[in-house]
């Protein structure tokens, strides 16, 4: 609160200042520094919380005693939790007020509705900045500040609603985007500053629909050098940003979405067709806005770049200099497809592969990044899979082999890119993730190859059939997957484990068992489908085998579980009886019960090896989350309103005759995952296990797996009984879940399930708001309700915060 | 937090109160001060991310005469209105400004080839947009300013104002 602190490199909310005046006292305390230093740090660094402290009144007695350092662990926790919390309940509120606005509902009137909305925009707005400066609620103050700055762009769309503004006018959104940015600096806000960047690229994509009427190719060529250019200025303005005091800790959240912004760009130019197609592009039906708003990009990044070159004053080294290359590169790129416009050149999409692909790879070659060496690697599996579906559309065979293709191909490229990343900081937990995606992509594509019927379907293509960017991204793919293998093998190959060279191994029998496949449909050789069910079991067996050697039981059970879905998949695939709706309802259950076996299985494991190690505990944690992905995956596939209501004659009484292998299947699984509770509880009673787990923990796993059966006896009963509602609890089964998890992540320490609650948050509220099965103003009420909840939540917490960081004060007075 | 970004912070909020009202006014002017006119049009009805369902209205005097059939997308043009019959129709098309004796309305070349005079959206309650989609006969009541500047005032569907509670 003090004016000297407002100046330090500290964000509003940020722990870092209290956590670091702990430390900064221990240093003291131990001779490392002296007094004037440590205030002079701390004067550095000061923040309201930090400053807030020495004068707060003490709590009264009946606090436990908690050391400094405990409580430091779980305020961190319960800030990221509140933060999280906060920001989720705020998008929730905020999409509730811009869905009510789309309700258009005539009942109250206009009016009413724009004073409601205008009063509404300046009153959170209000709030949440006194919450932010005067009351220390920083969390709670920019969740506020997110609800204002929603709530100002349902006052926009509103008054061009009541007076018939032309739909998607750009001005819209620009005017939102403007009003919000400067909200962001002054506030200081990370969520701010990704919400203006968010509403810039929706308001240029507004822009094109409105200089462009058609969505063909050549839409997306036209609109990707002012793209580049404006991605320029983003990335090169948040370069800028770290050399000034003020915004320092805002430069990441501005020059990284740049980046990807014009990465994205990158990606959509590597397609061959806007291309071809855009050939008699000319550049006079873009209108002069477009070559203002270019133009304007374009002089911005060269200031910007300019200006970090003046703020740097002496310190000019490699670092400034590839950054100014990053920049250059966009905004040459950019201008240079102009030139291509006026000389058509329709084999360019080439290079522009080179430059996404390569230039990620080769900056992660020169770095020494296997993260970029990775981020390409899963770049191009994303593309691949984005790329392939516009192939579907091939006849016969030809669709589910080619995908089955790119899927060998992505799964590769994944798999090779994972084993790069290697022993990298901060990604690591997710590398086992990645491989076992590749792999598990890989499996699918042998299991979809081995369908007999689609090589004996009709002719083949051959290979004349397939088009350019087909041959394009499988040869870019194997490069990627061969350099990143080489990487691999230079970098591990000499370990004493071995595992770069079993990794070789896998990534070159897949690259045989892809040339078997060309070769095959090249020369129209049907009969090979046998091959790859072979292939897949020898696969299966080899990562048995791996798994026996390395005493991985984990890799062990993802290769029988590769194997079992590869049969239920052939079990259901001969059943095809049921509409797809229906079909997700009754395959819920049991998927929901192979979430609920992974998740108990890993606990179990946890009582016999513990969380000692780092990688022990990464193991035990890509259980945990494998299972309660796969849990909430499920659950989200079940709590679609529509097959509830609209069921067919498959859901009630009449499907227990005649799914016999169902009740047979979601038996089995249920029965083993009931088996591992019980088996949990037997190791904790007879305390059999070598690690010792508190009762708590026990009580949160049984409460989880009960939960899931729950839910699975409330899903089948629906299905029976054909409760049409049965929607409705399990979407407030989907919000409690992400509650739960946040509050788990908070008791275990564990910021890995808060990341899977806001990931699983985020996807269902995506698909949510653009679900317009039900009515508006339903959906809007659930959506302010379920967010206000939420909110009140985060002011609790951040309440509870504060009271924690007093009791330290009641502790360490007397001493 | 400094005395400084305190002051921008509110500056910021007071101008988004402002540019609220004034946005909200500066329309309100422009449908009650206009001079009003009926137009013939054919509607769709689709739904927008951000505001709901609405009506997308094509004109009858959005259609591109053969002496401009040559000018690029994205230039301006004054269609001329006389009174034909209870609607009013395209007299002339010219790319300057018409004498201000004359009632006009300004269009721009669409990249469909049609006139957009930014009146092509009419918003409607949630589920009522096929009321108007479905309509047969649909006019439009527009609001026009000094520079041929057009706001929607009313739809009339079978001549009557639409109003989805009444029907």
């Amino acid at each position: 609160m003090t004016a000297d602190g407002a100046n330090g490199p500290v964000l509003p909310g940020d722990d870092f200042p209290r956590r670091l005046a702990t430390e900064v006292g221990y240093w003291e305390r131990d001779g490392l520094i002296s007094s004037e230093q440590s205030e002079a740090i701390l004067r550095r660094y000061a923040s309201s919380d930090a400053g807030a402290l020495p004068n707060e009144p003490a709590i009264g007695d009946g606090e436990p005693a908690v050391s400094r350092g405990e409580v430091d662990e779980r305020t961190t926790l319960v800030s990221r939790a509140v933060s999280i919390i906060g920001v989720m309940g705020a998008l929730l509120v905020g999409l509730g007020i811009i869905i009510y606005v789309a309700a258009n509902w005539d009942v109250i009137p206009v009016w009413a509705r724009v004073s409601m909305l205008v009063g509404l925009t300046a009153a959170t707005n209000v709030a949440g900045w006194l919450l932010l400066t005067r009351f220390d609620y920083p969390r709670v103050g920019v969740a506020m500040l997110v609800v204002g700055a929603l709530a100002y762009g349902a006052a926009i769309h509103l008054i061009a609603q009541i007076y018939h503004v032309p739909v998607n006018h750009p001005n819209l959104t620009t005017a939102w985007f403007l009003g919000v940015l400067p909200l962001a600096y002054t506030a200081r806000s990370r969520v701010m500053v990704v919400l203006a960047l968010t509403l810039l690229v929706l308001s240029m994509g507004f822009r094109t629909q409105w200089w462009l009427e058609s969505y063909g190719a050549e839409t997306m060529l036209l609109l990707t050098p002012q793209t580049l250019a404006i991605s320029a200025a983003v990335v090169a303005l948040g370069l800028l940003q770290l050399r000034f005091t003020w915004t320092r800790p805002l430069a990441v959240y501005c020059y990284l979405p740049g980046l990807a912004i014009g990465l994205a760009a990158f990606c959509v130019m590597t397609f061959a067709s806007p291309w071809t197609e855009g050939v008699n592009l000319s550049l006079a039906v873009l209108s002069p806005e477009y070559w203002i708003t270019a133009g304007l990009a374009l002089v911005t990044a060269v200031v910007a770049t300019a200006g970090l070159w003046w703020r740097v004053g002496g310190q000019r080294d490699r670092r400034l200099l590839a950054r100014t290359a990053v920049v250059a590169t966009m905004a040459v790129t950019g201008a240079v497809m102009w030139v291509w416009f006026a000389y058509p050149e329709p084999g360019a999409w080439w290079l522009f592969n080179l430059v996404a692909f390569g230039g990620v790879a080769m900056a992660g070659f020169l770095k020494r990044s296997p993260i970029l060496l990775g981020g390409a690697a899963a770049l191009f599996a994303i593309l691949v899979a984005i790329r392939f579906s516009s192939l579907v559309d091939l006849d016969g065979a030809a669709a589910p082999i080619s995908l089955s293709a790119a899927a060998l191909t992505a799964g590769a490229c994944l798999f090779a890119g994972s084993c790069a990343m290697r022993g990298a900081p901060v990604v690591a937990p997710y590398t086992r993730i990645a491989a076992a995606v590749g792999l598990a992509l890989a499996a699918s594509s042998l299991h979809v190859m081995g369908y007999g019927t689609f090589w004996r379907w009709e002719t083949l293509p051959g290979w004349s059939g397939m088009p350019v960017e087909y041959w394009s991204a499988v040869v870019i793919g194997w490069v990627l997957a061969t350099a990143l293998t080489a990487f691999t093998l230079w970098k591990h190959g000499r370990s004493n484990d071995g595992d770069a060279v079993w990794q070789a191994g896998a990534v070159a029998a897949m690259a045989a068992l892809t040339i078997a496949m060309w070769l095959a449909l090249g020369y129209q050789v049907s009969a090979v489908w046998s091959v790859f069910n072979l292939a897949l079991l020898a696969g299966i067996a080899a990562l048995i085998w791996y798994a026996y050697r390395r005493r991985q039981l984990s890799i062990a059970y993802f290769a029988c579980s590769i194997f079992a879905f590869s049969v239920i998949v052939r079990c259901f695939a001969a059943l095809g009886i049921l509409a797809e709706g229906d079909l997700l309802l009754w395959l819920g259950p049991v998927a929901l019960g192979i979430g609920a076996l992974v998740f108990l299985t890993g606990r179990l494991r946890v009582r016999w090896t513990g969380v000692s190690t780092p990688e022990l505990r990464t193991n035990s944690r890509v259980w945990d989350l494998a299972g309660l992905s796969v849990a909430i995956a499920s659950v989200y596939a079940m709590s679609y309103s529509d097959p509830w209501a609209n069921g067919d004659d498959t859901t009630g009484s009449s499907a227990l005759a005649f799914l016999g292998e169902y009740w047979f299947l979601a038996g089995t699984v249920w029965g083993a995952a009931i088996t591992g509770l019980i088996l949990i509880w037997v190791v904790d009673r007879t305390q059999s296990s070598p690690v010792h787990v508190s009762a708590d923990q026990l009580q949160w796993e049984t409460s989880a797996a009960v939960a899931m059966g729950a839910l699975v006896i409330l899903a089948w009963l629906g299905l029976l009984l054909s409760w049409t509602w049965a929607w409705l609890p399990l979407n407030a089964a989907l919000l409690a879940t992400v509650l739960a998890l946040v509050a788990a992540g908070y008791r275990w320490n564990r910021g890995d399930l808060i990341n899977l609650a806001v990931i699983a948050f985020g996807i269902m509220l995506f698909t949510r708001y653009f679900e317009f099965g039900f009515g508006l103003l339903g959906q809007s009420l659930a959506f302010i309700v379920a967010g206000a909840i939420m909110l009140g939540m985060g002011f609790g917490l951040e309440f509870l915060r504060r009271r924690m960081l007093r009791s330290v004060r009641v502790v360490e007075e007397p001493a | 937090m400094t005395r400084v970004a305190s002051i921008l912070f509110f500056a910021v909020v007071a101008a988004q109160v402002v540019g609220l009202v004034a946005f909200a006014g500066v329309r309100e002017v422009a449908l009650t001060e206009g001079r009003e006119i009926t137009l013939q049009t054919a509607p769709a009805d689709p739904r927008s991310m951000f505001q709901g369902d609405y009506a997308v209205l094509d004109y009858e005097i959005a259609e591109v005469p053969a002496h401009l059939a040559e000018q690029p997308a994205g230039d301006t043009v004054y269609v001329v209105l006389v009174e034909c019959g209870d609607v009013w129709c395209a007299a002339q098309h010219t790319r300057s400004k018409p004498e201000s004796a004359d009632v006009y309305i300004r269009g721009v070349i669409g990249v469909n080839r049609r006139l957009d005079f930014g009146i092509g959206t009419y918003f409607v309650p949630e589920g009522t947009g096929d009321i108007i989609e479905l309509a047969g006969d649909v006019k439009v009541v527009v609001s026009l300013d000094d520079r041929g500047q057009a706001v929607i005032k009313d739809v009339l569907v079978h001549g009557v104002p639409f109003a989805p509670d009444r029907n």
